[in-house]
């Protein structure tokens, strides 16, 4: 008898309901809303600065999850792999953190599309296209520094897995040459106003981007992914720092870059770069300036 | 300071479940005529406008007005702690940093105090515009209750259409349709039962069955409802209470 498989498949028929005819196509209507108040409902989050309606279901959950992503961090759903971990370290507050370096090969979806997510954030803090893990890994030897920490957030969409947040993260290249970027102004300085004899050693990695978390700023975690990365960016060589060069830096990133790897700049360069007279410069000797690359995007 | 006695706590326990399911911080503005609260609900698709006039406190007191932001999930709890038949004080200070809400039980001799912290909510007036309405539906209460009930299961909107002949009740979802007609009605023995029309104009309003849903839990304050109507402006559902109202207005659904 063959009782089950018939069951089975009446169940597994799609309903349909009886109609003679179509039914004639129902206008959509939107629901309107209230306009009492004299204040603007076009909002733009102070902390995450994702500006949206607060009118709009949809924008509210989007900024919802945004939101929670930029200060907390993405949270990663499968462990990664310890043959990727090249640090552990431990940051302030007493914080435990492991860094991870992830080639374009054997990243599990779930990684990928939580690298993705991390990406698109810290693009829109730095204002930059928005080019996904995928774009990245076309470029000359790429790889991509994580900082995971355990995961804080009570906003965290995981439900027992997962206990583990993205909270820092590098985009790294190899590139080939460099310049310098005074700190202070932000102008390029040209090579004619260096004075040193011996032309400057040239970068050999570039950092793309480089991001925290909100809410895990002033632990180190950017410091200790550049650390990282000179150790092992190239397999049995540890890098010294002024190999590493960075790219269109912000205002944070140029201040981490300074303390990280800053060199103080000439009375000559510190002369040209303002535009003024060598004997009449006033200085602190303490200017400074980074390593900078031009990106081919 | 504020002192206000409710003969009994079930009207303000009703009142706050109310305004619950709509608002949750919310600015109780207490003046010498009484005790008022406006708010929009977080989408801006419905406001709450309740009003309890001084004498329908036993005993009413206000010399300064004073704003009381609260919480409404906190203020529940706390109101949960006592009997619907408990004779209810509302007591704050003129500047106040809580609200001390008294329970007494005059036949157990049993007397009970809690104290709800305050918020700070910025909330700013909101002008209502005076609305001349088409149509005016007097019904009772429990009836429009089970036909927003009974159509929250078919569909998430609910088209109200009035004319002299009565106002019919309708939506149309997924698995079907549904209307509900109810013809203008005099009870003389009940006249809470009864069904009054007024009209200037036939009017069709489409409205989002969740919120008039949410309306309904205002149900046991009154036997009656009234919907005041008009094309293309937000609906009116008053609950009468003995001395102040509760009013609820929904902005409709348009066409594109």
């Amino acid at each position: 008898m063959d009782f089950n498989s018939s069951s089975n498949s009446s169940r597994n028929t799609p309903r349909t309901y009886k109609s003679r005819k179509q039914p004639p196509k129902k206008k959509q209507k939107t629901q309107v809303y209230l306009s009492l108040s004299s204040k603007p409902h076009h909002k733009t989050c102070s902390a995450c600065g994702m500006s949206y309606d607060t009118l709009s279901p949809d924008d509210r959950a989007t900024h919802h999850k945004f939101h929670a992503r930029a200060l907390s961090g993405v949270d990663i759903s499968l462990p990664l792999p310890s043959s990727t971990c090249v640090a552990k370290v431990v940051l302030k507050n007493n914080v435990h953190a492991t860094i991870h370096k992830l080639g374009s090969r054997d990243l599990p979806r779930s990684t990928r599309t939580a690298l993705d997510a991390a990406l698109r954030i810290c693009n829109a803090e730095l204002s930059a296209p928005d080019e996904g893990i995928a774009d990245f890994f076309s470029r000359s030897q790429p790889a991509v520094y994580v900082c995971i920490t355990p995961s804080t957030s009570s906003l965290s969409s995981s439900s027992s897995s997962s206990s583990a947040t993205i909270t820092g993260l590098a985009l790294v290249e190899r590139i080939s040459s460099g310049l310098f970027m005074s700190c202070s102004s932000g102008r390029i300085l040209s090579s004619s106003s260096s004075s040193s004899s011996s032309p400057p050693p040239t970068p050999v990695l570039g950092i793309s981007r480089i991001y925290t978390a909100h809410s895990s700023r002033g632990l180190g975690i950017a410091r200790a992914l550049l650390d990282a990365i000179c150790a092992s960016a190239i397999y049995g060589l540890v890098l010294p720092r002024d190999k590493v060069a960075f790219s269109q830096p912000s205002d944070s990133g140029c201040r981490l870059a300074a303390a990280w790897a800053g060199e103080v700049m000439t009375d000559r360069e510190l002369a040209v770069d303002r535009g003024v007279d060598v004997d009449s410069l006033v200085c602190t000797g303490k200017e400074k300036k980074i390593r900078v690359y031009i990106e081919k995007s | 300071m504020l002192e206000g006695k409710l003969e009994q706590a079930s009207l303000f326990k009703k009142l706050v479940d109310a305004a619950k399911e709509l608002v949750q911080d919310c600015n109780f503005d207490c003046s010498e005529t009484g005790i008022a609260l406006e708010a929009m609900d977080t989408s801006h698709v419905s406001l709450i406008s309740l009003e309890l006039n001084a004498d329908g406190f036993s005993e009413y007191r206000c010399d300064r007005n004073i704003t009381l932001g609260l919480n409404l999930t906190s203020l529940t709890k706390i109101l949960r702690c006592g009997n619907n038949e408990d004779m209810l004080t509302l007591e704050a200070q003129e500047k106040p940093d809580s609200l001390i809400i008294r329970f007494e039980n005059t036949q157990q001799d049993r007397m009970s105090e809690y104290a709800l912290k305050l918020m700070d909510i910025d909330q700013e007036h909101l002008g209502i515009p005076e609305t001349e309405y088409a149509a005016t539906v007097t019904m009772p209460s429990t009836e429009f209750q089970r036909i927003c009930r009974d159509m929250y299961a078919i569909s998430e909107s609910i088209t109200i259409e009035c004319t002299k002949a009565g106002v019919k009740f309708s939506c149309e979802g997924d698995i079907g349709n549904g209307s509900v007609t109810l013809k203008p009605s005099a009870s003389a023995d009940k006249p809470e039962h009864a069904t009054k029309i007024e009209l200037s104009e036939p009017v069709s309003l489409t409205l989002s069955t969740k919120y008039l849903l949410n309306f309904c839990k205002a149900t046991g304050l009154s036997d009656t409802v009234t919907l005041k109507m008009a094309d293309e402006n937000p609906v009116l559902v008053e609950y009468p209470l003995s001395s102040g109202h509760l009013r609820f207005y929904l902005a409709p659904k348009l066409d594109d």
